[in-house]
């Protein structure tokens, strides 16, 4: 038997461990150890592996699903679900979109939003430590009648009809009923790294959509037009002043 | 003061939850860190950020997991590259992955998974590293590995099969002293037979990590503190391995820096108890 024709029926032993090791008729077991034991170590070894990796990455999913019930949506997604990055933990990108269409979370709304949430403050938290603009610099130009932003590469905003921030506080807290925690309100959250640090900090929706719009690169009349009514010239002052001290701003061009 | 000597090089793993302790570089007992490679190949943030601040203070390996060396389809150029990068960023005293294969080309098992030690796979493992090594620019160092099913196209021992390696593509060696426990262990030979036949001078670094005992078998999960047999062994061969970088491995189960700290000096102190073994051997 080829190497290769080898290492793919030894995958599909790994993948599949119900299947009979037997058929893969080059191996023999190693001392006292049955092959179908060995087979169960190199499984339950893949299946940990990633379940360790999902759980890091989705912490908070994992502290209102409780272990029992979110290993149980692990090995199904880790059956359906092939890694291919390189590195362990960036397994799992599909994970929120794939929450949504299990009928093992028993109709928990706020789900995918959360793990959305978290896939997302995993990002920031992986790209490099920001540089941006000094103050002094961005506060000379925001005085122009217009300009374009460009943020920093550690930034995000978020959008949720539930408040998953609420949850996200808690993770570290022993496990109690998440309907305890009050979930039920929607939230704009600006996401930014901050020398080292992830900040997770709630701001008005009517911000965050303009915000969404200048991250698109349009203009700030452009991306203020929309919301004309709303966003008063000290209104968009403030935004831009909290942008400034938050210290997501990268460039400014006029 | 630090215990360890210059001739007792001992370092351990770097692992994520330790970062914040060694963000605030604080004195250790650690002489070199082992970095996995795989975890710093994509990252910009705080993982390559706290490697480059640690490379700055300490002497750094990388040890890979993931470049698939055994596999019968070929390396991945995309990872190679990533290396290579990562290579000239933080200079490593030494570059490392293992006599394994991990995956095939679309699918990682993130496991290192045994080879038949015959002819078609040297010549795999051949084509791989020379590939591997020219991409990279730098010389490999093949880690042996804990396994517990063979083949029985095996038609050689694993340290005939890892001196004829080492002879064939010139890399050096990193010896896992707990992954030969285990196979000793569970392929029923004599753990002093393989370190007796494996080529000793090729040898540049040495792992120590905990395999549990479960049934009748070992299994190499390093997931538990250095057990009392890997010492056993360690404290047999430390005369012949005291000049060479020693590495606390842990995969699972990261405890706190300084348990881990403990296992360093430990290691240390048998380092330095094997040469006063030896010069006392020599007086009498
Ligand atoms: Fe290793």
């Amino acid at each position: 038997m080829k190497l290769s024709e080898v290492q793919n029926l030894f995958k599909k032993q790994i993948l599949a461990p119900q299947a009979d090791p037997q058929t893969i008729t080059d191996l023999k077991p190693a001392g006292h150890l049955p092959l179908n034991e060995a087979f169960e170590v190199y499984h339950q070894g893949y299946t940990n592996r990633l379940t360790e990796a999902l759980s890091r990455t989705y912490e908070t999913v994992l502290w209102v699903l409780g272990h029992d019930l979110f290993n149980d949506i692990c090995a199904r997604y880790i059956e359906s679900q092939p890694s291919v990055a390189f590195n362990l933990d960036d397994y799992g990108s599909t994970f929120p979109e794939y929450l949504v269409n299990t009928s093992k979370t028993k109709g928990i709304p706020f789900l995918q939003d959360l793990a959305s949430f978290e896939r997302l403050y995993k990002e920031i938290d992986e790209a490099a430590t920001p540089n941006p603009l000094p103050i002094e610099q961005v506060q000379e130009i925001l005085h122009a009648r217009n300009f374009k932003i460009r943020f920093i590469d550690a930034m995000g905003v978020f959008q949720s009809m539930y408040s998953v921030s609420e949850l996200w506080k808690r993770r570290k807290e022993p496990p109690y009923m998440y309907e305890d925690v009050n979930w039920g309100n929607p939230e704009s959250l600006l996401i930014y790294k901050k020398d080292k640090r992830v900040m997770v900090q709630n701001i008005d929706p009517v911000d965050a959509e303009v915000i969404l719009e200048l991250q698109e690169g349009k203009s700030a009349s452009e991306a203020l037009s929309g919301y004309a009514d709303l966003m008063t010239p000290e209104r968009s002052q403030a935004l831009f002043q909290l942008l400034m001290k938050a210290g997501v701003i990268d460039d400014v061009t006029l | 003061m630090k215990y360890q000597s210059s001739s007792y090089r001992v370092g351990m793993g770097l692992h994520p939850s330790h970062y914040s302790y060694l963000e605030q570089r604080p004195a250790t007992e650690v002489a070199w860190f082992a970095a996995s490679s795989e975890k710093y190949l994509d990252s910009r943030g705080r993982a390559l950020e706290t490697l480059q601040q640690v490379r700055q203070d300490y002497p750094l390996a990388l040890h890979g997991s993931g470049m698939n060396l055994g596999n019968a389809e070929g390396l991945h150029l995309d990872y190679l590259k990533k290396l290579r990068e990562l290579i000239e960023q933080v200079e490593p005293f030494v570059v490392s992955d293992h006599v394994a294969w991990t995956g095939t080309s679309h699918h990682h098992l993130h496991d290192l998974l045994p080879l038949p030690h015959n002819e078609e796979t040297l010549q795999v493992l051949a084509r791989n590293i020379d590939l591997a090594q020219s991409q990279l620019k730098t010389a490999l160092a093949l880690e042996n590995i804990a396994s517990y099913v063979s083949y029985r196209s095996d038609d050689m021992s694993e340290w005939e099969f890892i001196s004829e390696l080492t002879c064939r593509t010139g890399c050096n060696l990193v010896l896992d002293l707990s992954a030969v426990m285990t196979n000793a262990h569970n392929h029923h030979f004599d753990p002093l037979k393989y370190l007796e036949h494996i080529p000793m001078d090729r040898v540049v670094q040495v792992n120590l990590a905990g395999p549990i005992k479960q049934g009748g078998s070992l299994y190499n999960t390093k997931a538990t503190d250095v057990p009392n047999i890997v010492w056993e062994l360690f404290k047999q061969v430390a005369p012949r391995i005291r000049h060479l970088p020693i590495a606390i491995e842990r995969e699972q189960n990261i405890p706190e820096f300084s348990d881990l700290e403990m296992d360093v000096i430990k290691a240390s102190f048998i380092l330095e108890n094997s040469y006063e073994v030896e010069r006392s051997t020599e007086l009498v």
